[in-house]
C-alpha cells in the first residue's frame, strides 16, 4: 500500500545516498517518501562494489580531489565505525612504466597528509620485479555493505522516513501549486502522490526518470561491469592490493560475503554505453544475463604482477551497470552531480560516483535548498 | 574443452579490412571451439584508416578482442614483441592475418600441449615466389644454418605457439630489434615445426618489399653471429701477410703495384663496413631506448542484442 496524500521530498532510489538524502531532509521537517525499486535497500550499486573508502591515494594527479577524499575518508570512518572494516593491510604497487614514479607518489602522499611506508621486504618480494618498481603500504579500509544496510534501515524507520520497497516512480507530471505529480507503480497498481521536492537518487537509471517524464536526460556514460569474487592467495595473509597504474587492479576484502573482490582495468568493463540527450536510452536489467565471466583474465593479468595471484580461487562474480559523471559537471575538488530538471523544476538529480562522496552530495543539497527556497521543504 | 587461456597475436599493417575481419571471425569460431578462455590482440602497426575503423566496429561485435595501437609504424617483428609483452594468455600463438589459417590453431595448440614448448609454421612451398627471393632466401638458409649455424628452421613463418614459459623467456630478452625466430632458437627448449601452406586472403603477391627482405637477412645475421666481422677480419690479415711477402720478395714496382693497392683498398673497405654494421648495432643498443610506444589500447565493449532494447519517452 502507498502511503497516499502530498509530500514535502520524495527520494526516489534506495541506494546509500537515497537514504542518507532520505534521512537530511527528514530532519529538516515534513512528510518525506522513499521508493526503491528493488526488495531491499542498497542492494544494488551500493551493495555490488569494491566496497573501498577512498583515502585519496587514488588520484596523484589531483591534488583537490585527493584532499577531499582525505576529509571525506576521515568523516566516513568516525560516522559508521561499526560498518567499515579496518583490521587487513593495504599495499599500493607501482608499475613500471606508469605515469606516477615512486618518487612522485611519495611526494604526492606527503603532500596530502596520507600515511605511507615500504612495504616490508617479504611482502615486497612476492611481486615481479621486472613488473613493478616499488610497493607501499597505506591506510584504506573497506566498508560492510550489509551492515550499512541493516544502519540505514534502522536509521530511516528511526527518523519516521515513509519507505516503499518495490516500488517504482515511472514518471513526473503536471505541476499543482507548489506541488509536483509523481506516478508510483507497484506490482499490483499505479498511483498518483504530490511531492514539492523530488529527489532522482537512482544512479545508473537517472535517465530512466527523466525520459518518461519528457524531461531532458543527462549526458551520462555507463559501464556494465564485473568484480570477480575470490579467496585471497593465501601468502598476502589477508592482505588487500592495487597495482597503479598502467595495468591498475585491485584486489581487497569484501566484508559482506568474507571473501575479496578483485577488479581489472581492462576487465570489469564489459562494455560502455552513452545516454545522448534526444536519444532514447539503453537499458539493462539485468546485467549478468549473457555475459561471460572474465575472471580468468583478470586473474592471468595480475599474476604476471603478483605470481602467488595464481593461488587465489574463484567463487562468484559481482554484475552492475556503473554510471560515470559527465565530464562537464565535475569540478576536480568535487566529483558529483546535482542538477536540476528544467521541464520539471521540482526534480534534483544526483549522481556521485564513490560511497563517501555523499559529504558533498549533502552539502551541496543543503546549500541549494538555502539558496532556492522555491523547493525548500514547506 | 581446456581450461588454460590462449592468446593470439596478430600485427596489422598492409592488411585490408575485409582480411581483418575475416581473420577475426574464424579465428573465433575456432577459438570458441577448442578453449574457454581466449584473447585475440591485435596490434596497429600502422594499418590504414578503413582498417582501424573496421577493429573498432569488430570490438562491438566479438568479446575479447584487444586492440593496440602503435604510435607509429615500427616493423612487423617490433609489433610482434609489443603483443607477446601484452599477452596474458598460457599460451601464445603468434599470426600474420593475411597468411595464417586459423584452422590450424587446434593443431598448433595441442602439440604446444604434448611434445613442444614451441611450435613453429614451416612454408610447405614458395613457389608463389618470384625466383630472386627463393634464390635469395637459399642463400640466406644456408649461411645461416650451415655457416654460422644459428638453426634458424628452413622456411620458418612467424606462425608459432609459445607455451607461458617461452614466452617469459623471451620477453625478458630486450634489444633494439626483436627477432622472433632468432630468439626462439637462442632460447631453446623444446622445438617442433608444423608444416603447412599459407592462405593468401588478398591474393596479391606476398613477398616482402626487396629492400625490407635484405634488411631483415642482414639484420638477422648481424644480430646472432658476428662471424661476417670475423671473416673479413681474418680475410684482411691472411692478404696483408700475402701483401708482404710479396712486396719483400721483388723489388721494383709496376703495374702489379697499382693492382696491390686496388686489392688492399678493396679488402679495408669491405672490412670497414662490417665493421660500421657492427658499430651500428652497438650504437642502437646504447641507446636503450624502448622497442615502441603504445598510442592506446582498447578492448571490446559487445552491448548484447536484449540489451539493446530502448527506452523511448512515454507521452504522459
Amino acid at each position: 500500500m502507498i502511503p497516499s496524500g502530498s509530500f514535502d521530498s520524495i527520494i526516489v532510489g534506495g541506494g546509500f545516498y537515497g537514504a542518507r538524502l532520505a534521512r537530511m531532509l527528514r530532519e529538516r521537517g515534513g512528510r518525506v517518501l522513499l521508493v526503491e525499486r528493488e526488495s531491499r535497500l542498497l542492494g544494488r550499486a551500493s551493495l555490488r562494489n569494491q566496497a573501498r573508502v577512498h583515502n585519496g591515494y587514488h588520484y596523484p594527479r589531483s591534488i583537490l580531489t585527493s584532499l577531499r577524499s582525505r576529509l571525506n575518508y576521515a568523516r566516513f570512518l568516525t560516522e559508521y565505525a561499526d560498518c567499515v572494516d579496518e583490521s587487513f593491510t593495504h599495499y599500493y604497487a607501482l608499475a613500471t612504466g606508469s605515469k606516477v614514479t615512486a618518487s612522485q607518489f611519495t611526494e604526492f602522499c606527503r603532500r596530502i597528509g596520507a600515511p605511507l611506508s615500504a612495504a616490508p621486504a617479504k611482502v615486497a618480494r612476492l611481486f615481479n620485479s621486472a613488473r613493478i618498481e616499488s610497493v607501499f603500504e597505506v591506510r584504506e579500509c573497506a566498508f560492510d555493505a550489509v551492515k550499512l544496510r541493516d544502519r540505514m534501515t534502522r536509521e530511516l524507520e528511526q527518523a519516521g522516513v515513509d519507505v516503499m520497497m518495490e516500488t517504482e516512480a515511472v514518471r513526473i507530471s503536471a505541476t499543482r501549486g507548489s506541488h509536483t505529480r509523481v506516478t508510483l507503480r507497484t506490482a499490483e497498481e499505479e498511483v498518483d502522490v504530490d511531492a514539492v521536492l523530488i529527489l532522482n537518487a537512482t544512479y545508473s537509471r537517472l535517465n530512466h526518470l527523466l525520459v518518461n517524464s519528457n524531461a531532458a536526460t543527462i549526458p551520462a556514460k555507463h559501464e556494465l561491469t564485473e568484480m570477480a569474487l575470490i579467496e585471497p592467495p593465501p601468502e598476502l595473509n589477508g592482505a588487500a592490493v592495487t597495482v597503479m597504474d598502467g595495468p591498475y587492479f585491485s584486489m581487497m576484502p569484501y566484508p559482506s560475503r568474507g571473501l575479496f573482490t578483485l577488479s581489472h582495468v581492462r576487465y570489469t568493463p564489459h562494455c560502455s554505453w552513452h545516454d545522448r540527450p534526444g536519444d532514447a536510452i539503453t537499458s539493462v536489467d539485468d546485467p549478468r544475463r549473457g555475459r561471460t565471466s572474465r575472471h580468468v583474465h583478470m586473474v592471468r593479468d595480475a599474476e604476471r604482477y603478483l605470481p602467488a595471484m595464481r593461488s587465489s580461487r574463484y567463487v562468484d562474480s559481482l554484475w552492475e551497470v556503473k554510471t560515470l559523471m559527465p565530464r562537464s559537471e565535475q569540478d576536480d575538488s568535487r566529483p558529483i552531480l546535482l542538477r536540476r530538471s528544467d521541464e520539471h523544476p521540482a526534480c534534483l538529480t544526483v549522481l556521485g560516483a564513490k560511497i563517501d562522496s555523499v559529504y558533498d552530495v549533502e552539502e551541496a543539497l543543503a546549500a541549494l535548498l538555502v539558496r532556492e527556497p522555491a523547493v525548500a521543504v514547506a | 574443452m581446456n581450461e588454460s587461456l590462449v592468446s593470439v597475436v596478430a600485427p596489422l599493417e598492409g592488411d585490408t579490412p575485409d582480411v581483418v575481419q575475416a581473420f577475426v571471425e574464424e579465428t573465433v569460431a575456432v577459438l570458441r571451439g577448442v578453449v574457454t578462455h581466449y584473447e585475440i590482440i591485435l596490434v596497429d602497426d600502422g594499418a590504414a584508416e578503413a582498417t582501424v575503423t573496421r577493429v573498432r566496429a569488430l570490438l562491438e561485435r566479438y568479446d575479447f578482442v584487444r586492440f593496440l595501437r602503435l604510435s607509429r609504424h615500427f616493423g612487423e617483428e617490433t609489433a610482434i614483441t609489443a603483443g607477446l609483452d601484452a599477452a596474458i594468455g598460457d599460451y601464445v600463438i603468434v599470426m600474420l592475418p593475411n597468411m595464417d589459417p586459423p584452422t590450424l590453431i587446434p593443431e598448433f595448440l595441442e602439440r604446444a600441449r604434448s611434445e613442444a614448448d614451441v611450435v613453429y609454421g614451416v612454408r610447405m612451398h614458395r613457389k608463389s615466389e618470384p625466383f630472386w627471393y627463393r634464390a635469395g632466401a637459399r642463400l640466406f638458409y644456408w649461411y645461416i644454418n650451415k655457416v654460422v649455424r644459428a638453426g634458424i628452421p628452413e622456411d620458418s613463418t612467424q606462425f608459432r605457439c609459445m607455451s607461458r614459459q617461452v614466452v617469459n623467456a623471451i620477453t625478458q630478452i630486450r634489444g633494439s630489434d626483436q627477432y622472433l625466430r632468432l630468439l626462439t632458437s637462442y632460447i631453446g627448449f623444446r622445438k617442433q615445426g608444423l608444416p603447412y601452406a599459407p592462405l593468401n586472403r588478398t591474393g596479391a603477391a606476398i613477398v616482402r618489399p626487396k629492400r625490407e627482405a635484405v634488411h631483415l637477412a642482414r639484420a638477422l645475421v648481424m644480430d646472432h653471429t658476428t662471424h661476417p666481422l670475423r671473416t673479413v677480419c681474418w680475410v684482411g690479415v691472411v692478404l696483408a701477410i700475402f701483401n708482404f711477402i710479396v712486396v719483400a720478395t721483388r723489388s721494383g714496382g709496376g703495374s702489379d703495384g697499382q693492382l696491390h693497392g686496388a686489392l688492399a683498398f678493396l679488402v679495408i673497405a669491405v672490412m670497414l663496413a662490417a665493421i660500421g654494421e657492427y658499430v651500428a648495432g652497438i650504437v642502437n643498443r646504447l641507446r636503450d631506448r624502448p622497442a615502441y610506444y603504445v598510442r592506446e589500447e582498447h578492448t571490446s565493449s559487445v552491448l548484447l542484442r536484449e540489451e539493446r532494447k530502448n527506452v523511448v519517452g512515454m507521452t504522459s
